[in-house]
């Protein structure tokens, strides 16, 4: 893969500053707000990540947490218990129409639902943020895409790679000469779950268990892929043309149809090739994205981060700095955000690992945007390509073949 | 069965789940055991002082500033630890994480003054749910958070149609429901020997707060940052782990049950290799510690 124009945009950028620019990103930032009155939010979807971004909303000083949105009153009253003094409500539209006073909404509902949530909350003229991936469909991420084109609030999209501090700081690493040329990428992610929400009622069970229908799941590559396949994207500027996929049921033969194990390749145009497999059975490793290039890895694993540079790379000066960590027969550098100033202060190892989650800085960077302090960073328009690699990635699996990518232009 | 596991809180959670119902009764004990199982990561999340994105560490940094504004459950788990500070004399305080985290040492402390924030450092406004943490304090729920998580587990169990489990976080606050197959009440053993007391549970939660063998324990004195020397372990036995959790650290720390503590709860103390057993002992608690030793 050609990375040369990358490589000298960075380079005219930071100049012989390499190792300071590229060693102290934009740490993450405490939550300030500048003294100005937080943003009231709703919360559509009180799930496990309508739950997880009450908590995130509730730790943010831009927010305050007005209102609570969920069909299912069992989630809606879990979700209560998450915030304070919120008020709780069943559907989008009477929400809408009783509080006013939203400044913005959180679309964490399934995904076969983010068109209909997402569209809803972008015509009430509030700020959205939508949870990824972005719909079960190319027709419906269009949709949710032409909504957004015409809003009138900050529309962001939950990628959340794209806000995370130590991929910031490597994705600075990555477009200089730190990896070089682009060998291989892989990445993977292990849990071991049924991926099965209990019920004793038949139709709250299968509405609650939508991941596991065929007919509106994507499966592991879309649900949990695309989140990762958008890493590759952001670092390298460029999309799969081609996915080939298997899919099995290794544990949980249970009746399900959609694979608890799968395993993908996504082709580029110049050769190159990014290796994918997740399962729901077992949870070595975790999640990771790697990238191996002709002077170092790098190793991703969303609160943490790691350079293995090759024997015969360039010393580029920083990793005097460096804090570092013995894998077998591998060291990794570990990528530490704001690392110089930590080193000042003699709290390097204090830095490894970041002190919040990923969803906690996209939320942080979408609130940001809505207070005019920069531009969201996972636009609509990213989301929709990133679903759609998801999305054919999800019927190369279910298809056990391969399928052309067409990445909508948008 | 079904067992499942994960760790949090410095620790092992656990949980076992009789089901009928073949393949599929299996699958839903599976999925409501994992429901459960999240919670208690979830909990951990939010509420570990060791997590540094976590509520009570934001408090922590925050201690001695304004009120900061959290969410209902944190807020109602405060609340309780308040109530049973004050029941207890101190024996148990959540706010005085300085000390029971360690690091001000009991001698050293005591020496010094420098225990921290005084005792009831937490103010907690319910009009505005949020609280305050005066200069000093520091949250460890440490003593509490377990049992807390494994309230939210059962009722995730429940939900789920689960009507026979047993759930565990360290095998030092154990829930259990129902009881196992062909059998009238799960039998959970107190401490790690072999001639260890027995407590016969269902529908009920027990806690165990005692000295480890050789005589290390992790419980210290959150009034003087000592070891407590009043007894050798506590018991309690409740309907809520969440109390139960709190009142073995608390009944251990004190070598008594002090008048205050709810009438609801079972409790028992060893000292000098004896226990003395008090609270209500219903049908569905059976203390047999005749057995146990120092």
């Amino acid at each position: 893969m050609n990375q040369d124009l990358d490589r000298r945009q960075f380079m005219t950028q930071v100049g012989g500053g390499l190792a300071a620019a590229a060693i102290v990103p934009e740490l993450a930032r405490a939550s300030t707000w500048s003294g100005r009155e937080p943003i009231r939010v709703g919360v559509v979807g009180a799930g496990r990540q309508g739950r997880a971004i009450l908590g995130e909303l509730t730790k943010l000083a831009g927010a305050e947490i007005g209102a609570v949105c969920d069909i299912d009153p069992r989630r809606l009253a879990s979700g209560l218990r998450r915030a304070s003094a919120a008020e709780g409500f069943g559907s989008l539209g009477e929400m809408l129409r009783k509080r006013d006073d939203l400044g913005a909404v959180v679309v964490a509902t399934p995904t076969h639902t983010h068109r209909a949530v997402a569209v809803e909350a972008i015509a009430s003229g509030k700020h959205v943020y939508c949870e990824a991936p972005l719909a079960h469909t190319v027709e419906d991420c269009l949709a949710i895409n032409s909504a957004a084109r015409s809003a009138r609030g900050v529309v962001a999209a939950g990628l959340q790679g794209r806000s995370n501090p130590v991929y910031t700081l490597a994705r600075g690493f990555f477009r200089s000469d730190s990896v070089r040329e682009l060998v291989s990428m892989r990445a993977q992610r292990h849990e071991k779950t049924s991926w099965v929400s209990p019920s004793r009622d038949a139709d709250r069970y299968k509405a609650l268990n939508w991941k596991l229908d065929p007919e509106i799941s994507l499966g592991l590559a879309g649900e949990w892929g695309t989140h990762q396949f958008d890493v590759f994207h952001w670092y390298t500027g460029r999309y799969p043309t081609h996915v080939s996929g298997h899919g099995a049921i290794r544990l949980h033969d249970d009746g399900r149809t959609v694979h608890d194990t799968i395993a993908c390749t996504f082709l580029f145009e110049d050769g190159a090739a990014l290796q994918y497999g997740a399962t729901l059975a077992n949870s070595y490793g975790g999640k990771y994205e790697v990238f191996c290039g002709s002077n170092a890895a790098i190793k991703l694993a969303w609160s943490h981060g790691w350079m293995f540079k090759e024997a015969d790379a360039p010393t580029q000066g920083w990793e005097v700095y460096a804090n570092r960590q013995q894998f077998h027969n591998d060291e990794g550098i570990t990528l530490i955000a704001g690392a110089t100033k930590l080193s000042e202060q003699g709290k390097l190892k204090e830095g490894v690992g970041l002190p919040n989650t990923s969803l906690y800085y996209a939320l942080e960077n979408w609130l940001g945007a809505i207070a005019g302090e920069g531009e969201v960073a996972c636009s609509i328009g990213e989301a929709v390509r990133a679903t759609s690699v998801g999305i054919a990635a999800g019927r190369a699996v279910r298809e056990g073949g391969a399928v052309k990518i067409e990445v909508p232009s948008v | 069965m079904v067992r499942l596991a994960r760790p949090a809180m410095g620790t092992r959670f656990e949980v076992v789940i009789a089901h009928a119902g073949g393949a599929r009764g299996a699958r839903d004990a599976r999925a409501a055991g994992e429901e459960a199982l999240g919670l208690i990561g979830e909990w951990h999340d939010r509420l570990s002082a060791f997590e540094a994105g976590s509520m009570v560490s934001r408090l922590n940094r925050d201690a001695g500033a304004g009120p900061v504004a959290v969410d209902q459950e944190l807020f109602d788990l405060l609340l309780a630890c308040e109530r049973i500070r004050r029941a207890s004399g101190g024996a148990f305080d959540a706010a005085r994480g300085a000390i029971t985290r360690g690091r001000c040492p009991g001698a050293a402390a005591r020496a010094t003054g420098g225990m921290g924030a005084p005792s009831g450092s937490i103010e907690l406004d319910s009009a505005a749910t949020t609280v305050r943490l005066l200069d000093g304090a520091e949250i460890d729920l440490g003593a509490i958070a377990k049992g807390g998580a494994l309230d939210a587990a059962l009722e995730a169990l429940l939900e789920g149609g689960v009507t026979s489990a047993l759930l565990h976080g360290g095998a030092s606050t154990i829930v259990a429901l129902g009881a196992p197959p062909g059998s009238e009440a799960w039998t959970v053993r107190l401490g790690e020997d072999e001639g260890a007391a027995c407590v016969r549970l269902r529908n009920m939660c027990v806690s165990y707060s005692g000295v480890r063998p050789g005589g290390a324990g992790h419980v210290i004195d959150p009034r003087d940052g000592g070891a407590p020397r009043a007894s050798e372990a506590g018991v309690c036995i409740g309907a809520s782990a969440l109390e139960t959790d709190a009142w073995a650290t608390a009944l251990m720390v004190l070598g008594f049950r002090p008048a205050e503590m709810g009438p609801g709860l079972a409790s028992a103390v060893l000292r000098d290799g004896a226990w003395s057993i008090e609270g209500p002992a219903s049908g569905t608690i059976e203390l047999d510690l005749k057995e146990t030793h120092a």
